[in-house]
């Protein structure tokens, strides 16, 4: 099974400031409280599409994987 | 494959990697989480539809991976708006350490770029899986550079105050020049037509 690099779970975990596990075993909403309390500062939603998100049904259309990924290798000169 | 796998990959990766992208700005795209929606949708066809557990857990996978990867790709797009407008700043890097600071900010960026092209492009040769542990370096390459560069901020205020500094001296002189050489010729006029 894939697993999360060791360093890049120590980063996010000083990122948050919540350790690894803490980070695993709280729920979405907990999380979502946490950061508010943190940064006082409500989480709120926004949309990234189309540079993610593909096929989105509350979106108006299909978008294939390639249109998706235009975006990110325009970013990398691809 | 078992439905657990995909609550394994769920605990082990977007959680964590999930939260990063909410922490940054409080904010969390609904594309990502999208993404869960309809892996949860899939796992719903093994509990409810009878569809093969194999097959339902497969595709669930298949949509939470793809939440991970687009997430390490909004990490990359993030880092570039950050370098955007970090670069279109007045200051003149030339100043830190001798020009050190700018030429590696470059050269380093190059790099997490080159590891970002070839992470990319095993997604698309190999399967997605492969691509994880690209885009692990990706990710790991782009924390770094952000602590090396945008954390530690006491150089480029150095150089923010050199630069406004120069920058004012080099127009007081202009102003003092342009005072001088507009007297000198407006004497020299009179001196002649008189």
């Amino acid at each position: 099974m894939l697993m999360l690099h060791k360093k890049l779970a120590e980063n996010i975990s000083k990122k948050i400031g919540l350790n690894i596990d803490e980070i695993r075993k709280m729920n979405p909403s907990e999380i979502m409280t946490y950061l508010e309390n943190r940064q006082n500062k409500k989480v709120l939603f926004n949309s990234e599409f189309p540079f993610i998100g593909r096929g989105n049904v509350l979106r108006d259309g299909i978008v294939t994987s390639d249109e998706i990924n235009k975006d990110i290798d325009r970013i990398l000169g691809l | 494959m078992k439905i657990e796998e995909v609550y394994r990959f769920y605990q082990e990766l977007v959680k964590p990697i999930y939260s990063e992208i909410e922490a940054r700005w409080n904010v969390i795209p609904v594309e990502l989480l999208f993404e869960t929606y309809a892996s949860f949708d899939h796992i719903k066809r093994f509990y409810v539809d009878n569809e093969d557990e194999h097959i339902a857990s497969m595709k669930a996978l298949s949509h939470l991976k793809r939440g991970v990867l687009d997430a390490f790709k909004l990490k990359l797009k993030y880092f570039n708006s950050d370098i955007e407008i970090f670069l279109s700043s007045n200051i003149d890097f030339q100043l830190i350490d001798n020009g050190e600071f700018i030429s590696s900010f470059y050269k380093e960026k190059q790099q997490i770029v080159i590891k970002a092209k070839e992470a990319r492009l095993s997604e698309s040769k190999d399967g997605k899986e492969e691509s994880f542990e690209g885009w692990f370096d990706v990710s790991l390459l782009i924390d770094d550079f952000e602590k090396k560069y945008f954390q530690h901020t006491y150089k480029i205020d150095w150089a923010k105050n050199k630069t406004f500094e120069w920058f004012n001296k080099d127009l007081s002189k202009g102003f003092l020049v342009g005072l001088l050489s507009g007297g000198l010729s407006s004497y020299l006029i009179w001196w002649i037509t008189k």
